[in-house]
């Protein structure tokens, strides 16, 4: 799951939190280093570039640029933008640049291979980064607001602009905030959400000096240095009198740097049916027992499934625990608390899959080299009774940045939250994202299985490039 | 004891499409993939076979095999299912058209060709299985107790909860006894057994050469001891003041002789170290091996079908006569030490690779590697460069555009992004891929054994049966 935090328990933490400062400031989009946790409401506005004559969207980034949003400080509106590979055909991107892209980033989310090893079935999707599919998206505008009516004018300007440069708003999904009672934020089934966050630090700092959750800045920021202390590798061009006007230099001579402060998100509306899992919950708890062997719950079930409390308490033997800085090895070995195979394990095992005591630092380094910076939201009003379907169309967006999606979010859905055979599962997936399938819930004297249905179908997503401030500038002036 | 033999051939560079088309045919029944073949060989863990393209040689057949017990009781259930098409396949390679092999492949020759496979077989330089105890027939047994086991329990065991874990315990093995009634019979051998065997495997046969120059040595230094401090044995039992002067002396002289012995050995190693530093510095290497879109989506339409992977590749050995030392060195470093120190199947903290093997090919000039492991390409390699990348840089450093490396085994593998490009372009896609059990993983493997060993016991106390229940 993937929304922001808004309150979050302070993780521990030994090295400052990276910020960018000065021309680097300048020059990244603010939704890397912020959440924008004030502005609690949002439109992601799907942008379709004309295929020819295309100038249009070139116009349209250039005089965009000025107006988005950086990191430099806070701002009432924030407006951040991001483009798909196909999105960069449309603005004469050439192909020998569109090689030096990240690969996925090129072949798209919904290729037969990606998709299957996603998990994905996107045939049916609403939008995509698939050049071939009618409703595929070329660029993603971010639009936040403090206010439902500044959003509203905000999108209604934003629309008119496009407009005006021969530019269509495929589609738009507007993105909720729902409080919990201590003004934490809430996802459809009802659960606390982003909790797990890496946090940034100087990609100089060893590995051995990083707290729990630390990461390198290279691993959310391309141009920084990354988890194997080089920069992380981003997209290049071959230097001209006009994209010098732009970019800086990039490490090869001969080339400038079209990658650096930008980033990869990855976004993907996730359908939740909140009725489907509070009655498969009620169901399938039916005859099982609970920590205290009395008859089980539908909330115990769904706390075993998600891994951590409602309030979003990580489970645990002794009980529940507040915060990020848990690890497993030590309190929750075996799952009795926490389950293996629960959703919060698989999306972020941390040092729970270590064969002995001696391997649980080299496997929270291991694990650290697949965090991924989520910035996601809840879509569609919050269900007025969890176990009545009103027909509403309600989810999340999936949003999370990384410099190599490969090795951070692809490895994260395909080995961890997708893999049949993570901990000690045999043929189970993750019991809030995956596909139908028996759930092993640690119990004594022996596991109990309930079978547990799907509840959330991807119904749309994409790789898409979030450039920097001077990368931005430079695509605006292609044309 | 499980065993791994390629069957390496170069091919007639004429008849490469014709024989990628017989090794597609191995497993096609009319226009759908099918193993059933395959299946009716009763000690095969994986197989594959893959011809290796490359600009400076003529391509090169690789056929794997990984199987229980010897070759010599293995090629015959191999040749019962396919030896016309191995035949068939075998005739492409430029060995089939020679000399002694040619009446072989004639039209309509049926003599065996188990002496042309053991001719042109090759042993691995340095192998590491993931769950050696494990025979075919005990993993596909132990697969089915575990299916009935789950199915038996239910989702909310309400047949057994009632009780505590020896009592869980108990009740199963007592439903089991009815049902498998070879569980009364000891295994034969235990996991322990065998993984004992397996440990000691490649320190057995050289145990009398250890004992022997273990001797020498011994006696040698201990004769010169003696002799310097001025004893003779013959001589009667000395005083105390000449024991207590003879141990001094004794003391003094052991750990001169040692301090002496190594000094030499650095001053003797010094040369070839800076040699070894001065070609690591000097080595060429490639910052950004070439990969295509192309490529990548060959590999891509072929991997994550079923939970494991495979994974073939070759690289050139560096020149030079330092470099064929290290590598064979390297190697059986490897080879004598993975026995010892992964007999569980744990190389470092990952368990995930079922069989992999480096061999050397063509005169040392080649390095092979194949490997049978599970989840991704990407969550393999991850693995090698998080928790293995020392061995993994022992093996790979001395082969020809590696990441950069410092005294063997230091960074090489730790670079990341540069050592999983270099590795994927060393790999070639594999015609025919096959696995004995597509949903076992190495640590279901054992977890069912595990499983099926407890079951074997008549009774269980509470810790033992406690841990025994977490893995149902």
């Amino acid at each position: 799951m993937g929304s922001a935090p808004l309150t979050v328990p302070a993780a521990t933490s030994a090295n400052p939190e990276w910020k960018p400062k000065g021309e680097t400031a300048a020059d990244i989009q603010g939704i890397i280093v912020s959440a924008y946790p004030k502005q609690h409401f949002a439109m992601f506005m799907m942008v379709r570039f004309p295929a020819s004559p295309a100038a249009g969207a070139n116009g349209w980034l250039a005089q965009l640029a000025p107006r988005i949003t950086d990191a430099t400080g806070e701002r009432d509106m924030c407006l951040n933008v991001a483009l798909s590979a196909a999105g960069l055909t449309v603005l004469g991107v050439s192909d020998d640049v569109k090689s030096t892209f990240s690969i996925p980033f090129q072949e798209g989310m919904t290729t037969d291979n990606r998709a299957r090893f996603l998990g994905d079935a996107p045939a049916t999707w609403r939008w995509s980064d698939c050049g071939a599919n009618p409703n595929c998206v070329h660029a993603l505008l971010m639009v936040y607001a403090l206010t439902r009516s500044a959003l509203n004018s905000a999108v209604a300007d934003e629309a008119a602009t496009l407009a005006s440069f021969g530019l269509t708003v495929a589609g738009q999904i507007l993105l909720q905030v729902n409080l919990g009672p201590h003004g934490e934020r809430r996802e459809h089934f009802g659960f606390a959400d982003g909790i797990s966050q890496p946090i940034l630090v100087d990609g100089n700092i060893p590995v051995e000096k990083r707290a729990l959750n630390e990461t390198p800045v290279g691993e959310v920021v391309l141009g920084q240095i990354n988890t194997y202390g080089t920069p992380a590798v981003g997209p290049i061009v071959a230097t001209s009198t006009m994209a010098a006007q732009h970019l800086q230099g990039a490490a090869m001579e001969g080339f400038l740097d079209l990658g650096l402060n930008g980033t990869y998100i990855v976004v993907r509306q996730l359908k939740q049916d909140v009725a489907k899992f509070w009655n498969n919950m009620k169901t399938a708890s039916a005859d099982l027992l609970d920590d205290s062997r009395k008859p089980a719950t539908d909330e115990w079930l769904a706390q075993k499934a998600v891994g951590r409390t409602l309030d979003g308490k990580m489970l645990n033997p002794a009980g529940p625990v507040d915060g990020n800085s848990m690890t497993f090895f030590a309190s929750d070995p075996t799952g009795y608390g926490c389950p293996i195979t629960s959703h919060v394990r698989r999306a972020n095992p941390r040092d729970g899959l270590a064969p002995t005591a001696k391997d649980t630092q080299d496997m929270i380094n291991a694990t650290n080299r697949h965090r991924i910076m989520r910035r996601g939201r809840i879509y569609g009003a919050p269900i007025a009774n969890r176990y009545v379907d009103d027909g509403d169309d309600r989810g999340l967006v999936f949003v999370c940045m990384n410099s190599e999606i490969e090795r951070q979010f692809e490895f994260v859905q395909h080995t961890w939250l997708l893999n049949p055979m993570f901990g000690m599962g045999y043929n189970e997936s993750d019991p809030i994202l995956g596909a139908r399938c028996p759930y092993s819930i640690p119990s004594k004297p022996v596991r109990q299985q309930p079978m547990i249905e799907t509840f959330i179908t991807p119904v749309g997503g994409g790789y898409l490039f979030l450039p920097s401030l001077r990368a931005l500038r430079y695509l605006g002036a292609l044309r | 004891m499980p065993t791994i033999v390629d069957v390496v051939l170069e091919v007639d560079p004429d008849s490469v499409e014709v024989m990628r088309q017989r090794i597609r045919a191995v497993t096609n029944l009319n226009g759908a993939l099918s193993f059933t073949r395959l299946e009716q060989i009763p000690q095969l863990h994986f197989m594959s076979m893959q011809i290796f393209e490359d600009d400076h040689f003529d391509p090169l057949f690789v056929f794997e095999n990984n199987f229980d017990g010897s070759a010599d009781t293995y090629w015959p259930g191999v040749m019962a299912q396919l030896s016309d098409d191995l035949r068939s396949i075998f005739a492409c390679t430029k060995k089939a058209k020679e000399g002694e092999w040619v009446s072989l492949f004639q039209a309509g020759g049926k003599d065996s060709l188990v002496p042309f496979i053991e001719a042109h077989s090759c042993s691995p330089s340095a192998q590491h299985f993931g769950a050696v105890a494990n025979s075919l027939p005990r993993i596909l047994r132990d697969r089915g107790v575990f299916l009935d086991i789950q199915s038996e329990l239910g989702g909310t065991c309400s047949k057994y909860r009632q009780w505590d874990a020896p009592g869980v315990h108990a009740a199963l093995r007592q439903w089991a006894l009815q049902k498998y009634k070879w569980l009364q019979d000891p295994e034969k051998p235990t996991t322990d057994q065998a993984t004992s065997t397996y440990k000691w495997s490649t320190v057995r046969p050289v145990m009398p050469w250890l004992v022997f120059v273990f001797v020498v040595i011994a006696g040698t230094l201990g004769s010169y001891v003696l002799h310097r401090c001025g004893i003779l044995p013959w001589q009667g039992m000395p005083s105390l003041g000449t024991i207590a002067a003879f141990a001094g002396r004794f003391t003094l002289t052991l750990i001169g002789s040692v301090v002496v012995m190594v000094v030499i050995l650095i001053l003797a190693a010094i040369a070839p170290y800076r040699a070894l530093r001065r070609l690591e510095e000097s080595d060429f290497s490639q910052g950004r091996p070439p990969l295509t879109l192309e490529q990548l989506k060959l590999f891509a339409g072929q991997e994550d079908q079923i939970v494991q992977n495979h994974l073939a590749s070759m690289v050139l050995v560096k020149p030079g006569m330092l470099r064929a030392f290290l590598i064979r060195n390297a190697l059986r470093a490897l080879h004598f030490a993975v026995p010892i120190v992964a007999w569980d199947g744990y190389l470092g903290s990952m368990r995930t690779i079922h069989f992999a093997h480096w061999t050397l090919v063509g005169n040392t000039g080649r390095l092979l590697f194949l490997s049978n492991f599970d989840g991704s390409w990407q969550s393999y390699l991850n693995d090698f460069v998080d928790k293995a990348a020392r061995g993994l840089t022992l093996a790979w450093g001395n082969c020809v555009g590696f990441p950069p490396t410092r005294n063997l085994v230091l960074e090489g593998a730790a670079h990341g992004t540069q050592f999983k490009a270099w590795a994927r372009q060393s790999q070639t896609q594999n015609i025919l891929w096959y696995s004995a059990y597509t949903d076992l993983t190495v640590n279901q493997i054992i977890r069912n054994a595990s499983i099926v060993d407890g079951l074997r016991k008549t009774s269980m106390q509470m810790k033992e049966a406690e841990q025994w229940a977490q893995l149902l």
